[in-house]
């Protein structure tokens, strides 16, 4: 069995993990898991949810592996796998959306956003970075599965429109339009706390 | 909404990137990854395993498998016409097993219907006709 060495290509793994190779989808799945959890959470606002999902999400791209024929990047393929599956479950619950405000990390308060908001002229925003936190989850709520979808992946992810064009598979004029609205939705839940 | 009031909901909207669990979390997680996958594969049948294989070997053709479709589906059809049960009666094998047939009580007479006389032009007997 050959050995893999942790900077091994993703069509390096995806070649051997479609060879049977399971270490190898190991690896991929280490290397991907943290994203997609990010993408799943912010979609799904649930902890065991994301969990769940993310479990389907690697079960699913490992029996449809052998399908993946490099047309696009690893990484953009698991990730269209992951937001379809999140949409279609989200269209299923409609119940319960709960944030896990302790998942935050340290690094929130150095962030350069909460740092300008401490700065602000409004005492109130100095200290209240749990409310701002609330805020936020409960604007992303608001949204709708599609404009949170965009936002998760463009604002908090990084992604660039194109990719995103290309995991949604829409256009990236759909891509851009959607982040307009959701972000003129956002600009009024958040409107206390922009200057 | 100006570009400046745009960057600006973007920039609290990224502070959202903090929300992460905990790095052991991935950790747990390959390890549960790699339970329910051995699980699923220890539940799998072997005729799944069969199928599965059938199906991957089925997608990895090329237009072939049209053709090869077509071969299976008109091999079944013929094989389902010949194989259709015909009207002939079936052979019973078993020895002890009879045709079914009427055995009449002859301890027990059966009813006797007595009929008007008939007054036929040939004959002029009285016919008793049991039923």
């Amino acid at each position: 069995m050959s050995s893999i060495s942790a900077t091994e290509s993703d069509e390096e793994l995806v070649r051997l993990a479609q060879d049977g190779d399971t270490r190898a989808f190991d690896q991929l799945v280490v290397k991907y898991s943290p994203r997609l959890y990010g993408l799943v959470y912010h979609m799904t606002s649930h902890k065991e949810d994301t969990n769940d999902l993310m479990q389907d999400i690697f079960a699913k791209a490992y029996r449809s592996l052998k399908r993946f024929r490099g047309k696009s990047s690893f990484y953009t393929w698991i990730y269209a796998i992951g937001t379809n599956m999140t949409l279609n479950f989200l269209k299923k619950r409609k119940r319960r959306a709960t944030w896990s405000l302790d998942d935050v990390d340290s690094g929130i308060q150095n962030d350069e956003a909460v740092v300008d908001i401490g700065h602000a002229s409004n005492p109130r925003h100095q200290s209240d970075i749990n409310a701002l936190q609330k805020k936020l989850n409960e604007s992303m709520q608001a949204l709708s599965d599609d404009h949170r979808a965009v936002v998760a992946m463009f604002d908090i992810q990084g992604l660039p429109h194109a990719e995103i064009s290309q995991i949604l598979s829409v256009s990236e004029g759909t891509v851009r339009s959607r982040l307009f609205y959701a972000h003129q939705q956002l600009r009024g839940h958040l409107e206390e706390f922009l200057r | 909404m100006n570009q400046s009031q745009e960057e600006d909901v973007q920039k609290l909207i990224r502070l959202k990137r903090h929300e992460s669990p905990p790095p052991e979390y991935f950790e747990n997680f390959l390890e549960e990854f790699q339970t329910r996958q051995r699980g699923e594969l220890l539940k799998q049948s072997s005729f799944g395993l069969f199928r599965d294989r059938v199906a991957t070997w089925y997608r990895e053709q090329g237009s072939v498998k049209w053709v090869a479709g077509a071969g299976a589906a008109y091999a079944g059809v013929m094989a389902a016409v010949f194989m259709w049960p015909s009207g002939n009666p079936t052979k019973m094998d078993d020895p002890n097993m009879k045709p079914a047939s009427y055995q009449p009580n002859k301890g027990t007479p059966l009813p006797t219907v007595d009929f008007p006389k008939i007054e036929n032009s040939g004959s002029s007997s009285t016919t008793l006709r049991e039923f």
